[in-house]
């Protein structure tokens, strides 16, 4: 880097950014951890109101779960599952990425609509989210914009 | 009035996996009515402990049961999905109640539509006379 953001005193904001990187097991526990230190990092680095706060925590919570869920379910080994946010401070973008690396399977017959509100929760709670399965695991990369740093 | 709770902090043991918020659910019967009063985070990890708690509730035939979700912080789509099959399992045998409100509760279940199939009061009083109106 050639320059440096005149607003900032400390090396890693010359960018501009702000990021979060944590990895857990892929268990429900592991998950929770996760979950817990985005919260954290989140509720410091943002100004968010009660409602933004709970609703950006659930997505990724929701993210998590299913990454548990879905590609760990049966396996004899949890994998890891790894959590990457990255604030732009200037544009207000806030993009998390969640990544596990385990092996997609579809979910068990549910007559009684029982299970498979995560998904749905996702779509309603992030402003735009994908969700993409290869050979190598899932990434479900959530977006929200017109967010601001906390000061 | 019958009271006990069971939940990680009874074991003193901290668990850096449930979060800093923890988990418990009080019980306590009202005649034949119980409310289970759950606190702090109902997620993957500790929504089996509601499912427990529900069933162990039901061993004593009550004629309605309450869940007050009023002390939880944050409810992820695992505690949803014991509560819809609480609802289910119990069918026309009990009435099931839930009682939910604001940002962290009432709102993900409205996102999702589980207010459309749940009974839902935003206090324990309006559910207590609801129950007691039966």
């Amino acid at each position: 880097m050639s320059h440096t953001d005149p607003r900032s005193a400390n090396p890693p904001r010359t960018s501009g950014l702000v990021a979060f990187a944590q990895s857990s097991a892929g268990n429900p526990a592991g998950a929770s951890t996760l979950r817990t230190a985005f919260h954290k990092w989140l509720d410091k680095q943002l100004m968010l109101s009660a409602e933004l706060l709970s609703d950006l925590t659930l997505a990724v919570n929701e993210a998590l779960a299913n990454a548990v869920e879905h590609a760990y379910a049966g396996a004899s080994k949890h994998g890891e599952v790894d959590l990457h946010a990255q604030f732009d401070i200037r544009s207000g973008d806030l993009v998390v990425v969640i990544r596990d690396h385990g092996i997609w399977r579809s979910p068990e017959p549910d007559p009684h609509h029982l299970r498979g509100r995560g998904i749905p929760l996702i779509r309603a709670l992030a402003s735009a989210s994908t969700i993409e399965t290869d050979a190598n695991g899932t990434c479900v990369e959530l977006r929200w914009s017109g967010l601001t740093e906390r000061n | 009035m019958l009271e006990s709770t069971t939940g990680n902090d009874a074991a003193g043991i901290p668990d850096p996996g449930i979060g800093a918020n923890g988990f418990e659910v009080a019980v306590v019967w009202h005649d034949n009515v119980v409310v289970l009063g759950v606190s702090g985070t109902l997620d993957m990890v500790t929504a089996p402990q509601l499912t427990e708690s529900i069933q162990n509730s039901l061993k004593n035939e009550p004629a309605a049961v309450i869940v007050d979700l009023t002390g939880v912080e944050f409810l992820a789509s695992a505690g949803m999905t014991v509560l819809i099959a609480a609802h289910e399992q119990i069918g026309e045998s009990a009435q099931f109640t839930v009682v939910a409100d604001g940002p962290a509760v009432g709102r993900p279940m409205h996102l999702v539509g589980v207010d459309k199939l749940l009974a839902i009061h935003t206090t324990l009083d309006a559910a207590l006379e609801a129950a007691s109106v039966k």
